[in-house]
């Protein structure tokens, strides 16, 4: 005879965010979410887009294969929000008519490019300060940045800094790192010497899914 | 200067009928003091009939030991100290030095002030000596007197070692007299200097009050002779000259003057002497200089010793900054830049400018950027004092907030200030030029069709807001694709590395300035799938240069 306050294992799965089946969509499970603007891979997603708040690591191992263009739909959102764009420490410049012809409204748009410091590790140290600063601040949307060699350290303190305030936080690297706390990294590559800007996208880990995805956009 | 309003003290020293209707008529006031005195000698003192308050109440500060405080302050960190120390400011007489004010210390054992400093020294053989230090006592007085606009828009530093301040009209706002006089010497005290006030309707009065030593609150016309008439000759400001005549002539107290007849009295001594009693007795207007608050703020702070880490003069710096805050604060404005400079005792002074995005009075938000530019900030060596300056004084604008949707109003105006608080602490810590914004501008050639802006520069807003805009021309949104991220500079390439895709594009632009551009631009990818933007120079067909990434 079961006791009657102990609750199942059922009732569990519905109301701890934590537990979810293994091989099902977590249907019950409601965290906000942000279209990707792709039905594609909204699809794939786990939640059924990106999260709205938390940390992402994307994984781009040649730049300018259309990981902008991914994201655009993602900023446009937040711009509708009102919600400022921060980069940091981006590899190029963001290019401002090409910004402006996807609909991006410049005046969301903040650069933070010379982190000055002559020390590497300096650099990195006001990098990831300035994201945590950004990251608490309601008027920020999504803080992307392109860190030189973020410790699993960081990589925490900014998954619980970015849930904690409810904001977005995306880390663009070239490569992965083993074993990252991120509950959500995907990889992006593209195939050789085509002009279809087809996109590969594998989800590489995504919480509240054990299988590993990857399907082709074109953007 | 003097306006007209300032002259308006009541004739109370019997007046005529007709004036006695209107007091505080102006013209009367400044009518020329030989008719006045004139007018007046005609009658007796005693027959002043009016019972008026007086139209203006002047409030004097005086520092007694100012020169000593000044001087003690770079002996010693606090003033209190210099009482436990025999220290005396010398001043020179005729050539040779004086001592001009002794401390408590020095002055018990026997060191008074006129003494030779030979004669001191042998009293006090540990006698430290420091010339005076007029210009320092200066600035304290101008330190001082900003401190006291507070109090009253009416400030005038007139008389030496003092502040005059006319508060009548700062009465009911201050609670009365009682508590005004309170605040006042509590704040003087906390600052490290030492009042003697004295209140009478008078501003030379209140002045001469105070340096005889009395705290005296007077605030009736007619009660002041009989309080005045007690000191001694000495303690006006008269020249030596006269006053040694009107000792000969067996005059000492204020009484023995006002029992002779006026016109006597201007024809042997001079109208100036006249001029002076009737000053005092409130007889007569003075015009006064009034205090003008400089539109620039500066205030220093000597340490008590060099120190090497900022963080133990925090508290100085603090100091600084408040002081700074209560200027703003009084003069309803905010600051967008101020300088800090630190001294030291070998080097060249070090200086660190803290700008601002938004013009600001916040005593928090000031701390928190000072203290985050300090963090990162490198001190060539120890510090033995320092000062905080601004020049760039604006009016302070409050945040407006919407009658009708308080709420809603009221935390986007907070997001909106948290944010902008924010870019200057980071801006504090990463440096003056981090961070940035795009502009469009109207140029078809595209490493001109952006525009880097420094984000809250309000001057370069200025200057491109003619040309540069958020939204995009027929220029900058060409049919086209155009790649999200570009390069600084062009890079050359490798042709064979890359497979060109689309048609070409031609740009030819800029003829009138010095970079003038003629090229064909492409799209090509290369093996990994990344998709670029290149070109090549109409002239040089085979070279081909890297622009952008279509990322």
């Amino acid at each position: 005879m079961p006791d009657p306050d102990t609750p199942s294992l059922e009732q569990l799965i519905h109301t701890q965010p934590h537990l979810w089946r293994g091989r099902a969509r977590s249907s019950h499970h409601n965290a906000p979410v942000i279209s990707t603007g792709f039905a594609e891979l909204d699809a794939s997603l786990p939640d059924g887009g990106w999260p709205a708040s938390g940390l992402m690591e994307w994984i781009v191992p040649h730049w300018g294969v259309g990981e902008l263009r991914l994201l655009m739909p993602l900023l446009l959102h937040l711009n509708l929000q009102a919600r400022w764009c921060a980069w940091l420490s981006a590899p190029y410049t963001p290019y401002a008519p090409a910004l402006v012809s996807h609909g991006f409204d410049l005046r969301y748009l903040l650069i933070i490019n010379r982190i000055n410091s002559a020390k590497t590790k300096q650099v990195d140290q006001n990098l990831f300060w300035s994201m945590e600063k950004l990251l608490a601040n309601p008027a920020c949307g999504v803080v992307l940045a392109w860190p030189q060699q973020p410790s699993v350290k960081h990589l925490r303190r900014l998954q619980s800094v970015a849930t904690n305030s409810k904001n977005l936080v995306i880390i663009f690297q070239q490569q992965a790192l083993a074993n990252t706390p991120t509950p959500l990294r995907i990889q992006l590559t593209a195939e050789n010497n085509t002009n279809d800007k087809a996109l590969n996208i594998e989800i590489l880990k995504a919480r509240g899914s054990l299988s590993r995805r990857s399907l082709r956009l074109v953007l | 200067m003097a306006t007209p309003q300032q002259a308006q003290l009541a004739l109370t020293l019997a007046p005529p009928p007709s004036a006695d209707s209107a007091p505080a008529e102006p013209s009367s006031a400044a009518r020329p003091s030989t008719e006045l005195s004139t007018r007046a000698s005609a009658q007796t003192p005693t027959q002043a009939p009016t019972q008026t308050s007086a139209q203006q109440l002047w409030l004097c500060i005086y520092f007694p030991y100012l020169p000593l405080e000044v001087v003690s302050q770079s002996v010693e960190a606090q003033s209190v100290i210099s009482d436990s120390l025999p220290l005396a400011v010398t001043e020179e007489i005729k050539g040779r030095p004086h001592i001009l004010i002794a401390s408590r210390h020095a002055r018990a054992a026997g060191v008074m002030a006129g003494l030779s400093t030979a004669a001191a020294l042998a009293l006090c053989p540990e006698l430290m000596l420091c010339p005076r230090q007029i210009s320092a006592e200066q600035r304290v007085l101008s330190q001082l007197a900003q401190w006291s606009y507070q109090f009253t828009p009416k400030l005038s530093q007139e008389f030496s070692q003092s502040l005059l301040l006319e508060v009548k009209s700062s009465l009911m706002l201050f609670d009365g007299l009682p508590r005004l006089s309170q605040r006042i010497r509590e704040g003087c005290q906390q600052q490290g200097y030492r009042p003697r006030l004295s209140v009478t309707p008078s501003p030379r009065a209140s002045w001469i009050l105070a340096r005889s030593g009395n705290n005296i609150q007077i605030d009736q016309v007619d009660g002041l002779r009989s309080i005045l008439g007690q000191l001694p000759l000495a303690s006006l400001d008269l020249a030596p000259r006269v006053l040694q005549r009107l000792n000969k002539t067996g005059l000492t107290s204020l009484r023995d003057l006002w029992r002779l007849p006026r016109a006597d009295l201007g024809r042997r001594y001079g109208l100036d002497l006249l001029k002076i009693l009737d000053q005092i007795s409130a007889s007569q207007t003075q015009l006064l200089t009034t205090f003008e608050q400089p539109l620039l703020f500066n205030a220093e702070q000597d340490l008590p010793i060099a120190i090497e880490s900022w963080s133990q003069f925090w508290p100085a710096i603090q100091h600084l900054l408040q002081t700074l805050v209560e200027f703003l604060q009084h003069r309803n404005a905010a600051t967008d830049r101020f300088e800090l400079s630190f001294f030291h005792a070998n080097n060249a002074r070090s200086e660190l400018i803290i700008g601002l995005r938004k013009p600001s009075q916040n005593l928090e938000h000031l701390c928190l950027l000072v203290r985050e530019r300090l963090n990162h900030y490198c001190l060539p060596a120890s510090v033995i004092a320092v000062q905080l300056c601004t020049d760039s004084i604006q009016p302070y604008q409050a945040e407006e907030r919407n009658m009708f949707q308080p709420h809603r109003s009221h935390s986007s105006h907070q997001h909106e200030e948290s944010w902008q608080n924010l870019l200057d602490q980071l801006q504090a810590r990463l440096g003056p030029d981090s961070i940035q914004t795009l502009q469009l501008t109207d140029d078809y050639r595209p490493e001109c069709s952006q525009d880097y802006a420094l984000y809250g520069d309000t001057e370069s807003k200025s200057k491109t807001s003619a040309q540069a805009s958020l939204k995009p021309s027929s220029k900058t949104n060409p049919t086209q694709p155009r790649p999200n991220w570009l390069l600084p500079q062009p890079k050359p390439l490798r042709a064979a590395d890359y497979q060109i895709h689309s048609q070409s594009e031609r740009i030819e632009s800029g003829w009138w300035d010095q970079h003038p551009i003629h090229r064909d631009y492409h799209v090509a990818t290369d093996q990994n799938g990344s998709r670029y933007w290149v070109f090549r120079e109409l002239q040089q067909p085979d070279r081909w240069y890297l622009h952008g990434l279509f990322g």
